[in-house]
C-alpha cells in the first residue's frame, strides 16, 4: 500500500511539473523569435541540400574513376582513382552534421548511411588480407557466384553494425589495400585488377565488386540529395521546413553535440587513442583520417555560422545559429566560435598520418588535446542550448 | 529484411499517432523522467546508445572504448587486430550489437537476437546438468572449419481466443528444435529455453537497488494472498565467489553486469576472460580443441571493464505524452489490475558502487526483479538456481514503447513469440492470471489505454 502511495505522489508530482514547465513554454506568448527559427530551418536545409548534392556529384566522378581503373588497371588510373576517393571525402567529412536525428541520411527506416559510410571495415569479409589468401566474398565463388548490388547489400552489415561490405570504407579497402606500413598508406598494386597476369586471385571479381561499390555509393547518395532538392516534392525538405522550429532547432543542436563530443571526440578519436591500434583508425587503408577529423569538425562550425563552400566555391549561407546566439548570448556565441578556432589549431597540430599519431609517446598527448577540445566544445553547445529550453 | 521491418514500423506509427509521428516533435509531447538525471529525452532510433548524464570525463571516454568493443566485431585468431580477436569457435554472435542492434532488443530468429539455453532438471545448486554434447547452450555460428552444433527450427501455430466482450485475438504458439546437429546429437531429456537479448539501458541502475529492497518486495509464500509470491533467485557469484541475489538474465540467474558481460562474451560469441578462462565448447566436441585462441585470456581485463561500465550506464528513455488523456487512464487501469503488483513502479537506487552518477536515483522501471510463475503456457521447464522451470524474472518495461523505433519490431515475452504488447499480455499465466484476466475484462477502449500508457514507457 505505501508503494502505492508513493507512486500516486510521482504521478501526481510529474503532471504538475510537466503542467508548470508548459506554462513557461512559448505557447502562451509569442515566442520573440520564431522568425528567425523559421530562417535557421530555411538555411539548414540548403545547406543539407547543398552538402549531400556535392557529395553525390563527387560520388559520381568517384564511380567513373572506378569504371575506368577497372576497365584498364594501370598506375595512372589506379591514382586517379584513389585522387577521386579522397576529393570524395573531402565533401563527405561535411554532411555528417546532418546526421543523428532520423533525417534522410539515417533514419531507422530507410537511412542508407550503412550504405555509405559504415565502419569499421572487416577487410577479411570482402577481400584477402595478410595470411588469408582466400578470405572474402571476392574469392568465395561457391557461396557467392554472382557479384552485383543485391550480393552486397544483402550481406552489407548482416546481423549486426559491423559486417561492413560497402561503401566509402569498402572502396578505399579495395583501392589502397591494408595498412601495413607504419611509414605509409596500404599499398595495394593496380595488378590486382590485372585479368591476365595480376596478382593475387579473382582479378575479374574484385574488379566487378569495385564497380558495383561506386554504383551502390552514387545510389544511396542520390537519395540522400533527392529528399534535400528544393525542387522536390512530398520529400524530406518539406517535411522539415512544415516541422515546428524547436523541434528542428532540437534536431540542430543534437546533432552539433553528438558529432563534437559523442561521435568524434570519443567514438572516432579516443577510442583509437586509447587502443593505440592502428586498425582502430577512421580511413586506415589511405591514411586520410586526419582530413575526417579535420572535415567533421568543420562540419560542426559550418552548421552553427550557416554557410558552406561549394566544390565550384560558391558559397551557401543565410540566416545561422551564430546569429542567433549572438542576439541571446553574446558571450556564449564569442565562446563556441573561439573553441571552433581551438579545436582547429589543435587538430592541425596532430601528427600525420593519425595511426602513428596515437602510437608514438611524444605525439599522443596532443591527440588528447583534441579529444578534450571537442569535449569542451559539446560543453558549450549543450550550455547554448539551454539558453533556449533544451537539454538533452 | 530490416528494412521491410522498418517500413512496416514506419507505418504503424503513423496510424496510431496523431500527426506526423516520425518528426521529433519535442515541443508538444509531453515527456517525464524515467530515471532522474539519467533520463535521456532522445526519441531518435539512437534513444537506447547515449550514457547517462554526470559521468565523470574518464568515465564519459571509458564508454566510448566499451561501445567499440560493445559493436565491433571480433574476428578469427590470429589476427593483426590483437585486441578483437579470438572469435568461437563456437558462436552466436560475432559481437555484442549482433543481438542487442542499437543497445535494443533482438528478433526471435536465429542469428538475430535469440539464443537456446539447454540443460535438464537436476537438484543440484545450478537447477539443471548440462547436456554432454551441446553444454549449456547451443552456439548455432562456428569458425571455418570447425562444425556447426546445430540449427534452431521454430514452428508457430496459431490459437484463437476470445474476450468476454466477444472480440478475438490470435497467439502464436511455438515449438522449439534443434536441426543439422553436427557434432552429435542432443540428449532426450534436455530441455530448451529459448531467450531474446533485451534492451540494454537503465542496467546500472537496476544493479544499484539494494539486496534488502529486492528481498522486502519478495513474498515467497504469498503471505498477503494477492495470488502473486514473488521470490530471490539466490545465485552463483562469480565476483565475490559466494552466492549473490540474481538480477539479470530471463530468469535473473545473474547477481551482477561484470558476470553477464563476462558471460556473454564467452557463452555467445567465444572470447574468454579471466572470469571464464575456459572457451564454450565441450570435451565432446573435439574439432574445438587446438585451435589458434586470441590470447590468454582473449578479453583483456581493461578491456572488459570498459564494456561493463558501458553495459552500466546507458541511459533511460523519457516517458513520452505523459499527460495524454489516454494515457493517464491507462496508468491508472495498470495499477487497478494490480500489473503493479510485479511491475514496481519506483525504487530507489543505492549510494554503494563506484560510478557517482547511478547513486541515488529515483527510477521508474517496472520490475521488481523477483521471479514469478508465469504459468505453463509460457514455462520452459527448465530450472535456473532457484527458479523453477515455471518461473521468470518481472522484466523491466523501461522503453518498451521505443523497441519499434530502435529495432523496428514489437517482438517480446523471453521468446519473443508475442507480436505486440497487447499479445504479451495475454500470454500472462500463473501469478499474473487474475490480473490478465481482469484486462481481459475490461472495454475495448480501456484496454487501448492500457497499451498507450505501456507504449508511452
Amino acid at each position: 500500500m505505501k508503494n502505492v502511495i508513493t507512486y500516486i505522489a510521482l504521478v501526481t508530482l510529474v503532471l504538475v511539473s510537466c503542467k508548470k514547465k508548459k506554462e513557461d513554454d512559448n505557447t502562451s506568448t509569442p515566442d520573440p523569435y520564431a522568425t528567425q527559427k523559421t530562417q535557421l530551418k530555411t538555411t539548414y536545409a540548403d545547406m543539407a541540400f547543398a552538402v549531400y548534392n556535392d557529395a553525390l556529384l563527387t560520388s559520381q566522378d568517384l564511380r567513373n574513376a572506378l569504371y575506368a581503373f577497372v576497365d584498364n588497371p594501370s598506375l595512372t588510373t589506379h591514382n586517379a582513382a584513389k585522387q577521386a576517393w579522397l576529393d570524395a571525402r573531402e565533401v563527405y567529412g561535411q554532411t555528417e552534421i546532418f546526421r543523428f536525428v532520423d533525417g534522410p541520411i539515417d533514419n531507422a527506416s530507410d537511412g542508407p548511411e550503412g550504405l555509405i559510410n559504415a565502419w569499421p571495415m572487416d577487410e577479411a569479409y570482402v577481400d584477402y588480407v595478410v595470411g588469408s589468401p582466400n578470405a572474402g566474398i571476392i574469392n568465395n565463388v561457391a557461396t557467392y557466384p554472382t557479384i552485383n548490388a543485391t550480393t552486397i547489400i544483402s550481406t552489407n552489415e548482416f546481423g549486426s553494425e559491423e559486417n561492413i561490405s560497402a561503401g566509402y570504407h569498402a572502396i578505399e579497402f579495395l583501392l589502397w589495400g591494408q595498412d601495413l606500413d607504419a611509414n605509409g598508406a596500404g599499398a595495394r598494386s593496380y595488378t590486382d585488377y590485372l585479368t591476365v597476369g595480376g596478382t593475387n586471385s579473382n582479378q575479374q571479381r574484385r574488379g566487378e565488386y569495385l564497380k558495383v561499390l561506386g554504383d551502390i555509393l552514387v545510389a544511396a547518395l542520390q537519395q540522400v540529395s533527392d529528399a534535400w532538392n528544393p525542387g522536390g516534392v512530398g520529400n524530406y525538405r518539406q517535411t522539415f521546413l512544415a516541422m515546428d522550429s524547436n523541434t528542428a532547432l532540437r534536431k540542430m543542436f543534437n546533432s552539433l553535440r553528438v558529432l563534437s563530443g559523442i561521435e568524434l571526440a570519443g567514438e572516432r578519436i579516443y577510442v583509437a587513442y586509447e587502443n593505440s591500434n592502428q586498425e582502430d583508425e577512421h580511413s586506415c587503408f589511405s591514411d586520410n583520417t586526419h582530413r575526417d577529423i579535420y572535415l567533421n569538425a568543420l562540419a560542426i562550425s559550418n552548421l552553427y555560422k550557416g554557410n558552406y563552400t561549394r566544390v565550384g566555391g560558391t558559397l551557401v549561407s543565410g540566416y545561422a545559429l551564430e546569429d542567433l546566439v549572438a542576439e541571446v548570448n553574446a558571450t556564449k556565441n564569442t565562446e563556441l566560435l573561439t573553441r571552433f578556432q581551438t579545436t582547429e589549431t589543435l587538430i592541425g597540430l596532430m601528427y600525420t598520418p593519425f595511426d602513428q599519431a596515437i602510437v608514438l609517446p611524444a605525439e599522443r598527448p596532443k591527440v588528447l588535446d583534441v579529444v578534450t577540445s571537442l569535449q569542451t566544445e559539446q560543453t558549450v553547445i549543450l550550455s547554448i542550448a539551454v539558453e533556449f529550453g533544451i537539454t538533452f | 529484411m530490416r528494412l521491410f521491418i522498418g517500413l512496416t514500423c514506419a507505418a504503424f506509427l503513423v496510424s496510431s499517432c496523431k500527426k506526423e509521428p516520425l518528426i521529433e516533435d519535442f515541443e508538444s509531447t509531453n515527456l517525464a523522467a524515467s530515471a532522474g538525471s539519467c533520463t535521456v529525452y532522445d526519441q531518435t532510433s539512437y534513444a537506447f546508445s547515449y550514457q547517462v548524464n554526470g559521468l565523470s570525463s574518464s568515465e564519459s571516454l571509458q564508454f566510448y572504448v566499451g561501445n567499440s568493443f560493445f559493436n565491433q566485431n571480433w574476428v578469427e585468431a590470429p589476427s593483426s587486430t590483437e585486441a578483437r580477436d579470438g572469435l568461437g569457435p563456437l558462436f552466436n554472435a560475432k559481437s555484442c550489437a549482433g543481438c542487442h542492434f542499437r543497445d535494443g532488443r533482438g528478433l526471435p530468429v536465429m542469428n538475430e537476437g535469440l539464443l537456446f539455453r539447454l540443460g535438464t532438471p537436476n537438484s543440484n545448486f545450478s537447477g539443471s546438468i548440462l547436456d554432454v554434447i551441446f553444454g549449456g547452450q547451443l552456439q548455432d555460428q562456428s569458425i571455418s572449419g570447425v562444425p556447426q552444433e546445430g540449427e534452431m527450427t521454430i514452428q508457430y501455430t496459431e490459437i484463437t481466443g476470445y474476450y468476454p466482450d466477444g472480440s478475438s485475438y490470435s497467439l502464436r504458439v511455438p515449438t522449439y528444435s534443434i536441426g543439422n546437429q553436427q557434432f552429435g546429437a542432443l540428449n532426450s531429456t534436455t530441455h530448451i529455453s529459448p531467450r531474446i537479448a533485451q534492451q540494454m539501458i537503465g542496467l546500472g541502475l537496476l544493479e544499484q537497488i539494494p539486496d534488502a529492497r529486492l528481498v522486502a518486495l519478495a513474498d515467497p509464500f504469498d503471505g498477503n494472498q494477492d495470488g502473486i509470491s514473488g521470490r530471490v533467485n539466490y545465485v552463483s557469484d562469480l565476483l565475490s565467489q559466494g552466492i549473490g541475489i540474481g538480477r539479470f538474465g530471463w530468469k535473473a540467474n545473474v547477481p551482477t553486469i561484470y558476470q553477464q558481460v563476462a558471460g556473454a562474451f564467452n557463452g555467445d560469441i567465444g572470447i574468454t576472460s579471466n572470469m571464464f578462462p575456459f572457451e564454450n565448447h565441450t570435451v565432446g566436441q573435439a574439432a574445438c580443441n587446438g585451435l589458434p585462441n586470441g590470447g590468454t585470456p582473449e578479453i583483456s581485463d581493461d578491456d572488459l571493464a570498459s564494456v561493463v561500465l558501458y553495459s552500466r550506464v546507458l541511459a533511460v528513455p523519457a516517458q513520452r505524452n505523459v499527460t495524454h488523456p489516454d494515457v493517464k487512464k491507462g496508468r491508472e487501469l495498470f495499477k487497478q489490475l494490480n500489473c503493479t503488483g510485479c511491475h514496481t513502479p519506483l525504487h530507489v537506487t543505492g549510494s554503494g558502487g563506484s560510478i557517482q552518477a547511478l547513486k541515488n536515483v529515483r527510477i521508474r522501471a517496472y520490475t521488481d526483479l523477483l521471479l514469478h510463475d508465469m504459468g505453463d503456457e509460457l514455462a520452459d521447464g527448465l530450472p535456473n538456481y532457484k527458479a523453477t522451470g515455471n518461473e521468470w524474472r518481472t522484466p523491466p518495461l523501461w522503453g518498451i514503447g521505443l523497441i519499434q523505433t530502435v529495432n523496428g519490431h514489437t517482438f517480446l515475452l523471453h521468446d519473443g513469440r508475442a507480436r505486440n504488447i497487447e499479445e504479451a499480455i495475454l500470454w500472462h499465466g500463473g501469478e499474473a492470471e487474475r490480473s490478465k484476466n481482469k484486462f481481459k475484462e475490461l472495454s475495448k477502449k480501456e484496454r487501448e489505454q492500457v497499451l498507450r500508457f505501456l507504449e508511452s514507457l
